[in-house]
């Protein structure tokens, strides 16, 4: 008798496995490059460890990973019994394509790209987390459609926009996605907010019926990244208003 | 190497069928894609200590290499693994056998330069043919 799938992808049940560990996952997307996603996604890692909170951060953004150098991560991922370890910053342990790539292009297919996260998923040993921080790139492909169909329960999605209204468009059809693949909108942030000229993401919140979490100032320390200790990000006006965001969204206290 | 990791997914997925789907197996295959590169001997030791202790310990299973074709998808050139690794130092190869995809990161095609290749067969660990029983 034959069972009705005669193969097995063991790594999906490594992931199933992980991911019992793992209280809630927040992923960080936007659909528009260059609005600071892996910024946020970072800094928000550094003030969740701040505040006692076990977390993860894994980019995905294939094409442009960016938190090692963010972070300034030189450590390897180091190889023990049930996985990959992956390197922590502040407590806050991080796996990037980045460690594997190198310097090197990364000329992926779609199929590649779902491959290889279904890969990282399996390997990497994060151990029990409250949070696991995804950092997806730009756009609604592959990465978003990978990393929502392995993390299928306690998720939700924090969408990053900017003033401009470009930004804005793009982001409303992200939103859309998410809400249609039932991961909960977590909210809204507009960030590079330049001399408080507010753009329309609180408005695009309200059309949506998400919550709106807050603006984030353009931080010119934070802007020219490879001139900041990653350890000061935290102290930054950008992470105190991320922080605020993060209140807004019962996420800390 | 991650031979462990993986060794116990293997397992541990293989007693999820047993014990929730409700099927005993009677035989499986393991198959090592080369690019893994994942050493055959030691994988089908530990497969066999981790199977020793559960229910699954009279399955009977066998190891195969199944062989890497990786295609040029700009001039439609095929390359073996044989070919492709030799061009590869030992810091590539082991990031290969975490994430065969990361070819692409390392080696071009030889013919045409491209990046764009594309792996058709041999990438990662399969467990296939497996048999099973109503338990």
């Amino acid at each position: 008798m034959s069972y009705n799938q005669d193969k097995i992808d063991y790594r999906e049940f490594l992931i199933w496995k992980r991911l019992r560990n793992i209280s809630f996952t927040i992923f960080v997307g936007s659909g528009k490059g260059g609005v600071g996603k892996s910024l946020i996604a970072t800094t928000m890692g550094l003030i969740l460890t701040g505040n006692s909170f076990r977390v993860g951060l894994l980019d995905l953004d294939m094409h442009g990973p960016s938190s090692l150098m963010i972070l300034d991560i030189k450590q390897l991922p180091k190889e023990e019994k049930n996985g990959l370890v992956p390197p922590s910053i502040n407590n806050l342990k991080v796996m990037s394509i980045g460690f594997f790539a190198k310097d090197s292009p990364l000329p992926l297919s779609g199929m590649a790209k779902r491959e290889i996260i279904k890969e990282l998923l399996a390997i990497t040993d994060f151990g029990t987390l409250d949070y696991l921080i995804i950092d997806l790139p730009p756009g609604t492909g592959d990465e978003s459609l990978a990393a929502i169909n392995y993390i299928k329960n306690n998720r939700g999605v924090i969408l990053v926009s900017t003033p401009s209204r470009l930004a804005q468009q793009v982001v409303k059809r992200a939103a859309i996605f998410f809400i249609d693949m039932n991961v909960k909108i977590i909210g809204l942030i507009e960030n590079m907010v330049l001399d408080n000229d507010f753009g329309g993401t609180y408005n695009l919140a309200r059309e949506l019926n998400v919550p709106f979490l807050g603006y984030i100032p353009y931080d010119k320390r934070v802007a020219y990244i490879s001139e900041i200790n990653p350890k000061e990000l935290t102290k930054t006006t950008f992470a105190e208003a991320l922080q605020n965001a993060l209140k807004k969204a019962n996420i800390i206290h | 190497m991650h031979e462990f990791t993986v060794a116990s997914g293997i397992v541990d997925s293989l007693r999820e069928v047993y014990l929730v789907k409700g099927f005993k197996i009677t035989s499986f295959k393991i198959a090592i894609g080369e690019l893994s590169m994942f050493d055959k001997n030691i994988l089908a030791e530990l497969v066999k200590e981790l199977l020793s202790g559960t229910e699954l310990r009279n399955a009977k299973f066998s190891t195969i290499i199944e062989e890497a074709l990786v295609k040029c998808e700009s001039c439609g050139k095929s390359y073996t693994f044989k070919e492709l690794v030799k061009t590869l130092n030992d810091e590539e190869r082991e990031m290969i056998h975490f994430i065969p995809e990361l070819l692409s990161s390392y080696v071009k095609c030889f013919s045409c330069g491209s990046r764009d290749l594309k792996i058709l067969c041999g990438r990662g660990v399969k467990v296939i043919d497996i048999e099973l029983q109503p338990r």
